[in-house]
Protein backbone atom coordinates (compact mmCIF):
# COMPACT_ATOMS: atom_id res chain seq x y z
CA UNK A 1 0.00 0.00 0.00
CA UNK A 2 1.40 3.49 -0.75
CA UNK A 3 1.85 5.77 1.50
CA UNK A 4 -0.55 8.81 1.86
CA UNK A 5 0.55 12.33 3.62
CA UNK A 6 -1.41 12.74 6.84
CA UNK A 7 -2.98 15.65 5.64
CA UNK A 8 -5.56 13.62 3.51
CA UNK A 9 -6.87 12.44 7.05
CA UNK A 10 -8.35 15.43 7.88
CA UNK A 11 -8.27 17.69 5.15
CA UNK A 12 -11.55 18.82 3.00
CA UNK A 13 -11.22 18.02 -0.93
CA UNK A 14 -12.96 21.64 -1.05
CA UNK A 15 -9.03 22.88 -1.05
CA UNK A 16 -8.51 20.96 -3.62
CA UNK A 17 -7.34 22.53 -6.97
CA UNK A 18 -9.63 25.62 -5.80
CA UNK A 19 -11.45 26.92 -9.25
CA UNK A 20 -10.06 30.61 -7.62
CA UNK A 21 -11.71 32.88 -10.49
CA UNK A 22 -14.98 30.59 -9.67
CA UNK A 23 -14.80 30.71 -6.14
CA UNK A 24 -13.45 34.31 -4.80
CA UNK A 25 -14.63 34.48 -1.51
CA UNK A 26 -17.07 38.20 -0.88
CA UNK A 27 -14.67 40.77 -0.62
CA UNK A 28 -11.45 39.24 -1.81
CA UNK A 29 -9.86 39.64 -5.22
CA UNK A 30 -7.57 37.52 -7.44
CA UNK A 31 -4.77 39.88 -9.49
CA UNK A 32 -2.40 37.76 -11.22
CA UNK A 33 -2.01 38.63 -15.06
CA UNK A 34 -0.26 35.54 -16.95
CA UNK A 35 3.52 36.06 -17.87
CA UNK A 36 4.53 37.68 -21.73
CA UNK A 37 7.74 38.34 -23.23
CA UNK A 38 8.34 41.67 -21.15
CA UNK A 39 7.87 40.02 -17.67
CA UNK A 40 11.07 39.61 -15.40
CA UNK A 41 12.83 36.15 -15.17
CA UNK A 42 15.23 34.83 -13.18
CA UNK A 43 18.09 32.10 -14.02
CA UNK A 44 16.77 28.65 -14.83
CA UNK A 45 16.60 27.02 -11.63
CA UNK A 46 16.76 23.46 -13.64
CA UNK A 47 20.57 24.48 -14.96
CA UNK A 48 21.54 25.32 -11.31
CA UNK A 49 19.78 22.68 -9.03
CA UNK A 50 19.86 18.51 -9.71
CA UNK A 51 16.65 17.49 -10.03
CA UNK A 52 15.10 15.18 -8.03
CA UNK A 53 13.19 12.12 -9.15
CA UNK A 54 9.51 11.23 -8.21
CA UNK A 55 10.73 8.18 -6.23
CA UNK A 56 13.32 10.46 -4.59
CA UNK A 57 10.19 13.20 -3.73
CA UNK A 58 8.37 10.98 -2.45
CA UNK A 59 10.48 9.77 0.16
CA UNK A 60 11.08 13.29 1.22
CA UNK A 61 7.46 13.73 1.48
CA UNK A 62 7.50 10.65 4.04
CA UNK A 63 10.71 12.59 5.93
CA UNK A 64 9.07 15.78 5.63
CA UNK A 65 6.14 14.26 7.00
CA UNK A 66 7.55 12.41 10.03
CA UNK A 67 9.48 16.17 10.95
CA UNK A 68 5.42 17.65 10.87
CA UNK A 69 6.10 19.94 7.87
CA UNK A 70 8.45 22.01 5.42
CA UNK A 71 8.48 25.73 4.76
CA UNK A 72 4.70 25.56 6.15
CA UNK A 73 6.85 25.52 9.54
CA UNK A 74 8.32 28.63 8.58
CA UNK A 75 5.49 30.73 8.26
CA UNK A 76 4.93 33.61 11.08
CA UNK A 77 2.34 35.68 9.14
CA UNK A 78 -1.07 35.55 7.12
CA UNK A 79 -1.97 38.04 4.59
CA UNK A 80 -5.81 39.38 3.73
CA UNK A 81 -5.79 41.55 0.79
CA UNK A 82 -8.64 42.82 1.44
CA UNK A 83 -10.56 43.34 -2.09
CA UNK A 84 -7.08 44.63 -3.95
CA UNK A 85 -5.72 42.85 -6.86
CA UNK A 86 -2.05 42.06 -4.70
CA UNK A 87 -2.05 38.03 -4.59
CA UNK A 88 1.22 38.08 -6.30
CA UNK A 89 2.47 40.87 -3.88
CA UNK A 90 1.20 39.11 -0.98
CA UNK A 91 2.46 35.80 -1.87
CA UNK A 92 5.89 37.91 -2.53
CA UNK A 93 5.74 39.12 0.74
CA UNK A 94 5.13 35.75 2.20
CA UNK A 95 7.78 34.66 0.54
CA UNK A 96 10.59 36.83 1.93
CA UNK A 97 8.75 36.39 5.75
CA UNK A 98 9.49 32.59 4.93
CA UNK A 99 13.26 33.24 3.79
CA UNK A 100 13.82 35.62 6.57
CA UNK A 101 12.50 33.03 8.99
CA UNK A 102 15.27 30.74 7.93
CA UNK A 103 18.03 32.86 8.45
CA UNK A 104 17.38 35.28 11.61
CA UNK A 105 14.26 32.61 13.27
CA UNK A 106 10.62 32.97 13.18
CA UNK A 107 10.72 35.65 16.31
CA UNK A 108 12.84 37.59 13.89
CA UNK A 109 10.30 38.39 10.73
CA UNK A 110 10.07 41.52 9.93
CA UNK A 111 6.77 41.36 7.74
CA UNK A 112 6.61 42.83 4.75
CA UNK A 113 3.88 45.24 3.03
CA UNK A 114 2.20 44.44 0.08
CA UNK A 115 1.01 47.17 -0.98
CA UNK A 116 4.44 48.87 -1.11
CA UNK A 117 5.54 46.49 -3.84
CA UNK A 118 2.36 46.31 -5.73
CA UNK A 119 2.23 50.07 -6.41
CA UNK A 120 5.54 49.89 -8.36
CA UNK A 121 4.41 47.09 -11.00
CA UNK A 122 0.59 47.67 -11.05
CA UNK A 123 -1.05 50.80 -11.84
CA UNK A 124 -4.35 50.68 -9.79
CA UNK A 125 -5.72 48.68 -7.17
CA UNK A 126 -7.34 45.75 -8.95
CA UNK A 127 -5.26 45.65 -12.40
CA UNK A 128 -3.00 43.05 -11.13
CA UNK A 129 0.79 41.93 -12.14
CA UNK A 130 2.65 39.61 -12.62
CA UNK A 131 4.57 37.04 -10.60
CA UNK A 132 8.03 37.35 -12.30
CA UNK A 133 7.80 41.39 -12.08
CA UNK A 134 7.05 41.10 -8.55
CA UNK A 135 10.22 39.40 -8.13
CA UNK A 136 12.15 41.81 -10.01
CA UNK A 137 10.70 44.30 -7.85
CA UNK A 138 11.79 42.35 -4.53
CA UNK A 139 15.33 41.87 -5.98
CA UNK A 140 15.81 45.10 -7.56
CA UNK A 141 14.22 47.69 -4.42
CA UNK A 142 12.98 45.68 -1.93
CA UNK A 143 10.02 46.31 -0.02
CA UNK A 144 8.83 48.41 3.20
CA UNK A 145 7.83 46.77 6.71
CA UNK A 146 4.63 46.69 8.17
CA UNK A 147 4.58 49.04 11.04
CA UNK A 148 4.55 47.36 14.19
CA UNK A 149 6.21 47.45 17.31
CA UNK A 150 7.78 43.89 17.09
CA UNK A 151 9.23 45.32 13.85
CA UNK A 152 10.34 48.28 15.67
CA UNK A 153 11.81 46.38 18.30
CA UNK A 154 13.93 44.29 15.92
CA UNK A 155 15.23 47.12 14.00
CA UNK A 156 16.49 48.60 16.93
CA UNK A 157 17.75 51.97 16.16
CA UNK A 158 17.26 51.68 12.47
CA UNK A 159 13.77 52.11 13.22
CA UNK A 160 13.71 55.83 14.00
CA UNK A 161 14.74 56.90 10.25
CA UNK A 162 12.93 53.85 8.63
CA UNK A 163 9.89 53.86 6.28
CA UNK A 164 6.42 51.69 6.78
CA UNK A 165 3.65 50.78 5.06
CA UNK A 166 1.08 49.03 5.80
CA UNK A 167 -0.49 45.57 4.10
CA UNK A 168 -3.59 46.87 2.08
CA UNK A 169 -4.65 50.31 0.74
CA UNK A 170 -3.61 51.02 -2.91
CA UNK A 171 -2.13 54.93 -2.76
CA UNK A 172 0.76 55.95 -3.98
CA UNK A 173 1.16 58.89 -1.90
CA UNK A 174 2.31 56.92 0.76
CA UNK A 175 5.73 56.27 -0.13
CA UNK A 176 7.58 59.19 1.17
CA UNK A 177 11.47 60.49 0.26
CA UNK A 178 14.06 58.48 1.00
CA UNK A 179 11.92 55.14 1.22
CA UNK A 180 13.62 53.17 -0.99
CA UNK A 181 16.57 53.58 1.31
CA UNK A 182 14.48 51.69 3.95
CA UNK A 183 13.40 49.30 0.77
CA UNK A 184 17.22 48.06 0.81
CA UNK A 185 17.20 46.45 3.18
CA UNK A 186 14.19 44.24 2.06
CA UNK A 187 15.57 42.67 -0.74
CA UNK A 188 15.21 39.15 -2.04
CA UNK A 189 18.68 37.98 -3.26
CA UNK A 190 19.16 34.33 -4.83
CA UNK A 191 16.25 33.51 -6.60
CA UNK A 192 15.68 30.86 -9.95
CA UNK A 193 13.36 30.41 -12.48
CA UNK A 194 11.30 27.55 -12.45
CA UNK A 195 10.15 25.70 -15.94
CA UNK A 196 9.23 22.20 -14.87
CA UNK A 197 7.34 20.06 -12.67
CA UNK A 198 10.67 18.30 -10.96
CA UNK A 199 12.37 21.72 -11.14
CA UNK A 200 9.09 22.59 -9.39
CA UNK A 201 8.90 20.08 -6.75
CA UNK A 202 12.57 20.03 -6.12
CA UNK A 203 13.16 23.24 -5.22
CA UNK A 204 10.67 22.48 -2.31
CA UNK A 205 12.41 19.59 -1.65
CA UNK A 206 15.51 21.91 -1.11
CA UNK A 207 13.43 24.45 0.81
CA UNK A 208 12.92 27.37 -1.14
CA UNK A 209 9.39 28.61 -1.60
CA UNK A 210 7.98 28.66 -4.56
CA UNK A 211 5.90 31.44 -6.10
CA UNK A 212 3.46 31.07 -8.58
CA UNK A 213 0.07 31.69 -9.97
CA UNK A 214 -2.61 30.07 -11.84
CA UNK A 215 -6.81 30.43 -12.33
CA UNK A 216 -5.57 34.37 -12.14
CA UNK A 217 -5.04 34.06 -8.49
CA UNK A 218 -1.08 33.46 -7.39
CA UNK A 219 -0.07 31.50 -4.24
CA UNK A 220 3.05 30.70 -2.40
CA UNK A 221 4.09 26.69 -3.16
CA UNK A 222 5.29 25.98 0.79
CA UNK A 223 5.10 21.97 1.69
CA UNK A 224 4.79 19.08 -0.61
CA UNK A 225 1.92 16.39 0.17
CA UNK A 226 1.01 12.68 -1.84
CA UNK A 227 -1.69 10.41 -2.07
CA UNK A 228 -1.85 7.04 -3.81
CA UNK A 229 0.61 8.11 -6.00
CA UNK A 230 0.30 11.57 -6.92
CA UNK A 231 2.65 14.62 -5.47
CA UNK A 232 0.59 17.82 -4.34
CA UNK A 233 1.83 20.80 -3.33
CA UNK A 234 0.47 22.73 -0.25
CA UNK A 235 0.15 26.38 -0.66
CA UNK A 236 0.08 29.37 1.38
CA UNK A 237 -2.75 31.72 0.06
CA UNK A 238 -3.82 35.63 1.07
CA UNK A 239 -7.08 35.48 1.76
CA UNK A 240 -7.12 35.67 5.18
CA UNK A 241 -8.92 32.79 7.34
CA UNK A 242 -9.40 30.66 4.42
CA UNK A 243 -8.67 27.13 3.53
CA UNK A 244 -6.94 24.51 5.83
CA UNK A 245 -4.79 24.97 8.64
CA UNK A 246 -1.33 23.91 9.28
CA UNK A 247 0.80 24.84 12.92
CA UNK A 248 -1.76 27.17 14.01
CA UNK A 249 -2.17 29.06 10.58
CA UNK A 250 -5.23 28.67 8.35
CA UNK A 251 -4.94 29.92 4.56
CA UNK A 252 -3.88 26.63 2.69
CA UNK A 253 -4.46 24.86 -0.18
CA UNK A 254 -3.60 21.96 -1.66
CA UNK A 255 -2.89 21.62 -5.53
CA UNK A 256 -2.84 18.55 -8.03
CA UNK A 257 -0.15 18.33 -10.95
CA UNK A 258 -2.08 19.85 -13.02
CA UNK A 259 -3.54 22.68 -11.16
CA UNK A 260 0.26 23.58 -10.51
CA UNK A 261 1.63 22.64 -13.38
CA UNK A 262 -0.18 24.29 -16.18
CA UNK A 263 -0.37 27.33 -14.18
CA UNK A 264 2.98 27.76 -13.76
CA UNK A 265 3.76 27.13 -17.33
CA UNK A 266 1.04 30.20 -17.96
CA UNK A 267 1.35 32.67 -15.09
CA UNK A 268 5.42 31.67 -14.21
CA UNK A 269 6.72 30.39 -11.08
CA UNK A 270 10.25 31.24 -9.54
CA UNK A 271 11.76 29.89 -6.13
CA UNK A 272 13.32 32.19 -3.77
CA UNK A 273 16.45 31.29 -1.68
CA UNK A 274 17.58 34.64 0.62
CA UNK A 275 17.20 37.88 1.43
CA UNK A 276 19.57 40.74 1.84
CA UNK A 277 21.13 40.60 5.21
CA UNK A 278 19.55 43.59 6.86
CA UNK A 279 22.02 46.38 9.17
CA UNK A 280 20.43 44.78 12.38
CA UNK A 281 21.05 41.28 11.47
CA UNK A 282 25.18 42.31 10.47
CA UNK A 283 26.05 41.90 14.14
CA UNK B 1 44.07 -14.29 36.73
CA UNK B 2 44.56 -14.82 33.14
CA UNK B 3 42.74 -16.41 30.75
CA UNK B 4 43.09 -19.73 30.81
CA UNK B 5 45.65 -21.67 27.95
CA UNK B 6 45.19 -25.53 26.93
CA UNK B 7 45.96 -27.82 29.72
CA UNK B 8 48.71 -29.36 26.78
CA UNK B 9 50.74 -26.46 27.68
CA UNK B 10 50.35 -26.19 31.32
CA UNK B 11 52.36 -29.59 31.55
CA UNK B 12 54.81 -28.86 29.21
CA UNK B 13 55.40 -25.77 30.51
CA UNK B 14 58.48 -27.27 32.92
CA UNK B 15 60.26 -28.29 30.41
CA UNK B 16 60.77 -24.42 28.81
CA UNK B 17 64.06 -23.68 28.40
CA UNK B 18 64.22 -19.50 28.03
CA UNK B 19 66.09 -17.59 26.21
CA UNK B 20 66.01 -13.48 25.84
CA UNK B 21 63.18 -12.89 23.63
CA UNK B 22 62.00 -16.22 23.13
CA UNK B 23 61.00 -19.63 24.43
CA UNK B 24 60.93 -23.29 23.28
CA UNK B 25 59.81 -26.36 23.88
CA UNK B 26 62.40 -29.21 22.14
CA UNK B 27 59.78 -31.94 20.73
CA UNK B 28 60.70 -35.01 18.90
CA UNK B 29 61.49 -34.86 15.24
CA UNK B 30 58.77 -35.85 12.63
CA UNK B 31 58.78 -35.55 9.10
CA UNK B 32 55.07 -34.06 9.20
CA UNK B 33 55.21 -31.79 12.43
CA UNK B 34 57.22 -29.25 13.86
CA UNK B 35 60.86 -30.17 14.49
CA UNK B 36 61.09 -26.76 16.62
CA UNK B 37 58.92 -24.76 17.31
CA UNK B 38 59.74 -21.20 18.27
CA UNK B 39 58.69 -17.65 18.73
CA UNK B 40 60.82 -14.60 18.13
CA UNK B 41 59.82 -11.38 18.50
CA UNK B 42 59.91 -8.13 20.73
CA UNK B 43 59.43 -9.07 24.12
CA UNK B 44 57.77 -5.30 24.73
CA UNK B 45 55.40 -3.51 23.20
CA UNK B 46 53.16 -0.15 22.91
CA UNK B 47 50.05 0.20 24.07
CA UNK B 48 48.03 0.03 19.93
CA UNK B 49 51.23 -0.57 18.74
CA UNK B 50 51.27 -4.24 16.58
CA UNK B 51 54.52 -6.09 17.10
CA UNK B 52 55.72 -8.87 14.57
CA UNK B 53 56.33 -12.72 15.99
CA UNK B 54 57.63 -14.64 13.97
CA UNK B 55 57.05 -18.91 14.74
CA UNK B 56 59.65 -20.92 13.14
CA UNK B 57 60.63 -24.40 13.66
CA UNK B 58 57.74 -25.41 11.11
CA UNK B 59 57.78 -28.56 8.75
CA UNK B 60 59.98 -27.99 5.80
CA UNK B 61 59.05 -26.87 2.35
CA UNK B 62 58.34 -29.35 0.35
CA UNK B 63 59.44 -28.37 -3.64
CA UNK B 64 57.84 -31.75 -4.69
CA UNK B 65 54.22 -31.57 -3.51
CA UNK B 66 51.47 -28.76 -3.96
CA UNK B 67 51.27 -25.73 -1.45
CA UNK B 68 47.51 -26.84 -0.63
CA UNK B 69 49.31 -30.55 -0.12
CA UNK B 70 52.14 -29.83 2.44
CA UNK B 71 50.48 -26.93 4.33
CA UNK B 72 47.79 -28.96 5.73
CA UNK B 73 49.75 -29.04 8.83
CA UNK B 74 47.96 -25.45 9.71
CA UNK B 75 45.07 -26.94 10.98
CA UNK B 76 47.07 -28.69 12.94
CA UNK B 77 47.95 -25.45 14.91
CA UNK B 78 46.13 -23.28 17.85
CA UNK B 79 46.74 -19.94 19.19
CA UNK B 80 45.49 -18.21 22.24
CA UNK B 81 46.74 -14.85 24.09
CA UNK B 82 46.05 -14.69 27.63
CA UNK B 83 45.08 -11.36 28.72
CA UNK B 84 45.27 -8.77 31.81
CA UNK B 85 41.93 -9.11 33.27
CA UNK B 86 40.56 -6.01 32.75
CA UNK B 87 41.87 -6.00 29.22
CA UNK B 88 39.88 -6.51 26.11
CA UNK B 89 40.84 -9.55 23.89
CA UNK B 90 44.38 -9.07 22.00
CA UNK B 91 43.91 -8.79 18.44
CA UNK B 92 46.92 -11.49 16.93
CA UNK B 93 46.59 -11.47 12.95
CA UNK B 94 48.59 -14.38 11.58
CA UNK B 95 49.94 -14.74 8.12
CA UNK B 96 51.67 -17.93 6.65
CA UNK B 97 55.38 -17.16 4.71
CA UNK B 98 57.11 -18.95 2.65
CA UNK B 99 60.69 -18.16 3.12
CA UNK B 100 63.75 -19.55 0.38
CA UNK B 101 67.41 -20.14 0.99
CA UNK B 102 67.05 -21.83 3.58
CA UNK B 103 63.41 -23.14 1.75
CA UNK B 104 61.47 -22.89 5.19
CA UNK B 105 57.67 -21.91 6.59
CA UNK B 106 57.71 -19.50 8.47
CA UNK B 107 54.39 -18.11 10.84
CA UNK B 108 54.10 -14.22 11.23
CA UNK B 109 52.12 -13.19 13.95
CA UNK B 110 50.94 -9.62 14.72
CA UNK B 111 49.69 -8.72 17.79
CA UNK B 112 47.94 -5.21 18.92
CA UNK B 113 47.14 -5.01 22.65
CA UNK B 114 44.85 -1.81 24.09
CA UNK B 115 45.60 -2.27 27.64
CA UNK B 116 48.71 -2.61 29.11
CA UNK B 117 50.37 -5.72 31.06
CA UNK B 118 51.51 -9.25 30.51
CA UNK B 119 50.36 -11.25 27.89
CA UNK B 120 51.57 -14.64 26.52
CA UNK B 121 50.92 -15.89 23.68
CA UNK B 122 50.58 -19.81 22.49
CA UNK B 123 51.29 -21.33 19.82
CA UNK B 124 50.42 -25.28 20.19
CA UNK B 125 50.91 -28.20 17.59
CA UNK B 126 48.16 -30.22 19.38
CA UNK B 127 48.81 -33.47 17.48
CA UNK B 128 51.21 -36.25 18.43
CA UNK B 129 54.22 -35.74 18.19
CA UNK B 130 53.06 -32.39 20.12
CA UNK B 131 54.64 -28.87 20.08
CA UNK B 132 54.45 -26.55 22.00
CA UNK B 133 55.51 -22.48 21.86
CA UNK B 134 55.17 -19.63 24.07
CA UNK B 135 55.88 -15.75 23.98
CA UNK B 136 55.46 -13.23 26.65
CA UNK B 137 55.08 -10.04 25.71
CA UNK B 138 54.63 -6.71 28.13
CA UNK B 139 52.84 -3.96 26.78
CA UNK B 140 52.89 -0.58 27.96
CA UNK B 141 54.49 0.73 31.21
CA UNK B 142 51.80 3.42 31.79
CA UNK B 143 48.45 3.42 29.35
CA UNK B 144 48.36 6.08 26.63
CA UNK B 145 44.86 8.04 27.08
CA UNK B 146 43.05 8.47 24.02
CA UNK B 147 43.49 11.55 22.61
CA UNK B 148 41.41 14.51 24.16
CA UNK B 149 39.21 16.22 20.96
CA UNK B 150 40.31 19.97 21.65
CA UNK B 151 38.09 21.99 23.90
CA UNK B 152 34.84 24.04 22.00
CA UNK B 153 36.01 27.71 22.97
CA UNK B 154 33.61 29.56 24.39
CA UNK B 155 31.28 31.65 22.17
CA UNK B 156 29.29 34.41 22.23
CA UNK B 157 27.03 33.91 19.04
CA UNK B 158 26.80 31.58 15.92
CA UNK B 159 26.05 30.87 12.85
CA UNK B 160 25.15 28.09 9.83
CA UNK B 161 27.35 28.46 7.22
CA UNK B 162 25.91 27.11 4.00
CA UNK B 163 25.73 27.12 0.07
CA UNK B 164 22.01 26.92 -1.64
CA UNK B 165 22.88 24.47 -4.46
CA UNK B 166 24.55 22.35 -2.31
CA UNK B 167 21.84 22.02 0.68
CA UNK B 168 20.02 18.72 0.68
CA UNK B 169 16.48 18.03 1.18
CA UNK B 170 17.58 16.34 4.67
CA UNK B 171 19.23 19.79 5.66
CA UNK B 172 16.71 21.89 4.62
CA UNK B 173 14.43 19.88 6.82
CA UNK B 174 17.33 20.12 9.79
CA UNK B 175 17.23 24.11 9.25
CA UNK B 176 13.17 23.66 9.84
CA UNK B 177 14.00 21.90 12.59
CA UNK B 178 16.11 23.86 14.24
CA UNK B 179 14.21 27.08 13.70
CA UNK B 180 10.99 25.23 15.80
CA UNK B 181 13.50 24.26 18.69
CA UNK B 182 12.19 26.18 22.36
CA UNK B 183 16.00 26.14 23.22
CA UNK B 184 17.38 27.70 19.87
CA UNK B 185 14.38 29.90 19.82
CA UNK B 186 15.85 31.91 22.69
CA UNK B 187 19.45 32.37 20.79
CA UNK B 188 20.38 34.71 18.14
CA UNK B 189 21.53 31.46 15.84
CA UNK B 190 21.26 33.21 11.95
CA UNK B 191 21.14 30.81 8.89
CA UNK B 192 23.35 32.03 5.78
CA UNK B 193 24.18 31.23 2.51
CA UNK B 194 28.28 31.84 1.59
CA UNK B 195 26.85 34.68 -0.66
CA UNK B 196 24.88 36.55 1.64
CA UNK B 197 25.22 40.26 0.63
CA UNK B 198 23.86 43.22 2.89
CA UNK B 199 22.31 46.71 1.59
CA UNK B 200 24.01 47.82 -1.06
CA UNK B 201 25.28 45.34 -2.26
CA UNK B 202 28.15 45.02 0.68
CA UNK B 203 29.87 41.70 2.09
CA UNK B 204 28.34 40.21 5.24
CA UNK B 205 32.09 40.55 7.16
CA UNK B 206 31.30 37.42 9.15
CA UNK B 207 30.55 35.26 6.47
CA UNK B 208 33.57 36.17 4.95
CA UNK B 209 35.65 35.49 8.05
CA UNK B 210 33.85 32.15 8.60
CA UNK B 211 34.98 31.38 4.97
CA UNK B 212 38.07 32.04 5.55
CA UNK B 213 38.55 30.07 8.93
CA UNK B 214 37.16 27.45 7.18
CA UNK B 215 39.96 26.31 5.21
CA UNK B 216 37.56 24.94 2.23
CA UNK B 217 35.73 22.87 4.26
CA UNK B 218 32.50 21.51 2.81
CA UNK B 219 29.26 23.24 3.74
CA UNK B 220 27.05 23.63 6.17
CA UNK B 221 28.98 24.88 8.69
CA UNK B 222 28.41 25.90 12.04
CA UNK B 223 30.39 28.76 13.08
CA UNK B 224 30.90 30.18 16.62
CA UNK B 225 32.13 33.63 17.25
CA UNK B 226 33.47 34.83 20.35
CA UNK B 227 32.91 38.11 22.08
CA UNK B 228 35.36 39.73 19.99
CA UNK B 229 33.53 38.97 16.67
CA UNK B 230 36.36 36.88 15.89
CA UNK B 231 35.68 33.42 14.38
CA UNK B 232 36.15 30.46 17.52
CA UNK B 233 35.63 27.59 15.95
CA UNK B 234 34.21 26.09 12.87
CA UNK B 235 33.02 22.30 12.80
CA UNK B 236 30.88 20.42 10.60
CA UNK B 237 26.76 21.04 10.79
CA UNK B 238 25.60 17.75 13.14
CA UNK B 239 22.95 15.44 11.41
CA UNK B 240 20.45 16.40 14.34
CA UNK B 241 18.78 19.48 16.41
CA UNK B 242 20.02 17.80 19.94
CA UNK B 243 23.67 17.97 18.27
CA UNK B 244 23.41 21.25 17.54
CA UNK B 245 22.64 22.20 20.98
CA UNK B 246 25.00 19.82 22.58
CA UNK B 247 27.78 21.79 20.84
CA UNK B 248 26.35 25.13 21.52
CA UNK B 249 25.67 24.26 25.01
CA UNK B 250 29.24 23.55 24.96
CA UNK B 251 30.16 26.57 23.79
CA UNK B 252 28.76 28.39 26.61
CA UNK B 253 25.89 29.41 24.16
Amino acid sequence: MSYTSPIFDSWSDRWLDVDFRANVPEGMSLGAVPQSDDTFRGSQFEESFPLMTDAEVKDFIEDQDQHGGNLDRLVTHRYDQNGEGTCTCNAGAAKYNILAARQFGRDRVIPQSPISIYMKIASGPNTGSAVGDCLDQQRKTGSLPIDTPEARAIMGEYASGAHFMRAVGYDRRLYKDGWETTADWFKVHEFYQIDSAAGFKTALCRGWPVHYGRSGHSILGVRLAIKSGTIYVVYLNSWGAWGEELNGIRAYGLDSPSAYGTGAQRYGAHCACSVIVPPWEMK
Amino acid sequence: MRRPIYSVAVLLLAATIAHAGETTIRIQTADSSPADLKMIGPTTADIDKPVTIVVTGLPDVDLTKTIGDQVKWVELLRFDVSCPDDAKPAVLEKELVMSVSPWQWKLRLTLTCQVAGAYVIVCDWNEPPFGLALHRVTVGGTPIPPPVPPPVPTAARAFILYEAQQLTPVQNLLLSDLRNDQYLKQKKLQILDQNALGPKGSQVPKVQAALKASAGKPLPLLVLFDEAGSVASVVDLPDTVAAVVAVLKEAGL
